[in-house]
């Protein structure tokens, strides 16, 4: 049985004006994500990793081409709905794990599910459920600069699972952890995708991180390529 | 979910303690004082109404001169009131009572020490006292009211027995006025007013005979209930123009009504308060600004926790909300912290003018929409003055704020 498509880039362009100069960050981006699918998108720096990640992610439209994310076309659709779809559907992790300093690690994974209107009482029996998942049930109330680097990635993994999306998407998640807890946070990255079936696209310019993944796919000068 | 908001408002306003300190300031200076003003006027108009309502509305208080006396009228203060004209007033129809005080300034002796007071004598006649009790002037606290027809017996108000001289004079002492000897038989009650507790009281009988004076300083009349105070008003000007041989418009005496006198204070106050008040909201002003330049500069400094936050599922009209509480609580701390200063400057100035003027007539009221209005109107202040700040943050493209450094 083949599986459903979650995400599908149709030749996606995103084309940016610097003043005169139009730098086409994508030219004809195509992909198809199944679902519970581990894919792994690769490439080196200013191959247009990160915008990529910005389209599939709903931060952003494409200049031309479509992309659907469960069926639905998102190419043109309003900020309001974008923020939806993003909250409902999909989980950010960055690389800079991006927490509110303000909020404890429980309340910073309460934080989407505030955005969707779910009552207290549920934002808190699941924040702790997925406080436990990461292992950081007795860090909960600690600020994000009373943890450390890989705590905070944990944390962040817990946030986006909060809202249960369709997919997550880790933009060089251990970008900016030293390599055993880099392989820490993978390690729990894996273990959900093998246990819960989530579907992950990971965006990495480390082949090491990269073939972690299910599948690989290249990308250089903002197109898919069979290989580097 | 705007519960979850206001938490977020709060824990961002007291992470940066001194900066919010500092915005509020403004807010709390201005709010401040529009409380203790407010306050402190609504608390005088209560006591003037007050002491106009012992009185009541329906009396009449005749005075000599001209009520639209300019400075180059030549009826000012040129005006003379007679005893006959108290008879004519006794004699208009619905004229419940009259009297016309005598009014003077004596020489008091007492212990051979001298003091200058001014002295006031009304009929002794039950009916005249008990009216006089009624608006608050002859309430005796020690001793007696001077008994009818009695010669040489005189009443002291509160100040005077206790405080004029070295020694306070007490019920039964002799006083010298105008070199006349009197028996000091009452000590009246501490009055609101302190004009009336530096007069001396004698019959007015003696005043004609020893002091050889019969022309009332003003007459005091009461409109009979089954008839309209405006009504009589016209019949007593009309008396007292025929009495003083002047046509209308050349009156050199004037009629008020208490109700008059309220108002017409009442208006003076209002136009005070108004300016004061002005010059308060500039404070506002400043405060409201004050709060737009820390909410763009928290928009600028939380740029990318914006960006997060829009990436975590926040809509525009969630950010807004947001940063719209968040300036919103600036303004109603700020204006609770002032409520408290203004409250307590309100009743500081109280305490303080009680102890200077001996009186009660500025004591700082704190009606419920005041202290509710003014909660009220610093949270919206706060609201609007963030609203540009936070149309800015709700707006900003999530990819370029995620990117902010």
């Amino acid at each position: 049985m083949t599986k459903e498509i979650i995400i599908e880039l149709d030749n996606v362009w995103k084309t940016y004006k610097m003043g005169t100069v139009e730098v086409h960050a994508l030219r004809g981006m195509s992909l198809k994500v199944k679902k519970g699918e581990f894919l792994a998108i690769m490439g080196p720096s200013g191959s247009g990793k990160s915008t990529a990640m910005n389209m599939i992610g709903c931060l952003d439209i494409p200049t031309k081409g479509e992309i659907k994310l469960l069926g639905r076309d998102i190419s043109t659709l309003h900020e309001s709905d974008l923020a939806q779809i993003r909250g409902k559907k999909i989980g950010f992790i960055f690389q800079k794990f991006n927490l509110l300093n303000t909020l404890t690690a429980k309340e910073n994974i309460m934080l989407p599910m505030t955005f969707q209107g779910i009552p207290r009482e549920e934002r808190e029996k699941k924040s702790e459920e997925l406080l436990g998942l990461v292992e950081l049930k007795d860090r909960m109330d600690h600020r994000p600069n009373e943890l450390s680097g890989g705590q905070q990635q944990r944390v962040a993994i817990a946030r986006s699972l909060s809202n249960s999306p369709d997919v997550i998407l880790a933009d060089e998640p251990t970008g900016n952890l030293d390599s055993t807890t880099g392989e820490r946070v993978l390690d729990f990255l894996k273990k959900l995708h093998k246990e819960k079936g989530t579907t992950i696209v990971m965006v990495t310019h480390d082949k090491k991180i990269a073939e972690q993944a299910e599948r690989i796919e290249f990308l250089k000068d903002g197109s898919i390529v069979k290989n580097l | 979910m705007i519960k979850d908001y206001f938490k977020v408002a709060i824990k961002n306003i007291f992470n940066r303690k001194l900066r919010s300190w500092l915005t509020m300031i403004g807010i709390f200076i201005g709010i401040a004082a529009v409380v203790a003003l407010i306050s402190l006027g609504s608390g005088m108009q209560k006591a003037i109404t007050s002491q106009f309502g012992k009185i009541g509305a329906n009396r009449i208080s005749i005075s000599p001169g001209g009520a639209i006396a300019g400075p180059l009228s030549e009826n000012l203060g040129s005006g003379i009131l007679y005893s006959s004209d108290v008879e004519a007033v006794r004699n208009v129809k619905g004229v419940e009572f009259a009297t016309g005080p005598i009014a003077a300034y004596v020489e008091l002796e007492f212990n051979k020490e001298i003091e200058y007071v001014a002295l006031m004598a009304f009929d002794d006649d039950t009916k005249t006292l008990r009216y006089m009790e009624e608006m608050g002037l002859a309430e005796v606290e020690y001793g007696r009211q001077i008994k009818t027809g009695a010669t040489r017996e005189v009443i002291l108000g509160n100040r005077i027995a206790n405080d004029l001289f070295d020694k306070p004079i007490q019920v039964g002492n002799s006083i010298y006025v105008d070199n006349y000897k009197f028996n000091v038989v009452g000590i009246q009650k501490k009055s609101d007013s302190s004009m009336f507790d530096t007069v001396i009281r004698i019959s007015k009988k003696t005043a004609e005979d020893l002091f050889e004076r019969e022309n009332p300083s003003n007459i005091f009349a009461k409109v009979d209930d089954n008839y309209e105070p405006t009504e009589v008003l016209g019949k007593l000007e009309k008396a007292l123009r025929k009495e003083h041989n002047v046509d209308e418009g050349e009156e050199d005496f004037t009629i008020e009504i208490a109700a008059d006198v309220i108002e017409s204070f009442t208006r003076i106050l209002t136009t005070v308060q108004i300016l004061v008040i002005s010059i308060a909201a500039i404070s506002i002003v400043v405060g409201a600004v004050g709060i737009t330049n820390t909410m763009y500069t928290a928009v600028l400094e939380r740029t990318g926790e914006i960006g997060i936050m829009k990436a975590i599922g926040a809509r525009n009209s969630d950010i807004l909300t947001i940063f719209l509480i968040e300036s919103g609580m600036l303004g109603l701390v700020g204006g609770l912290i002032g409520i408290f200063i203004g409250v307590g400057i309100g009743k500081a100035v109280e305490v303080i003018a009680k102890a200077a003027m001996n009186s009660n007539i500025l004591q700082a009221h704190f009606p419920w929409y005041l202290i509710l209005g003014s909660l009220l109107f610093s949270f919206l202040l706060g609201a609007i003055a963030g609203t540009m700040p936070a149309k800015q943050a709700s707006k900003m493209n999530p990819i370029d704020a995620l990117r902010y450094e």
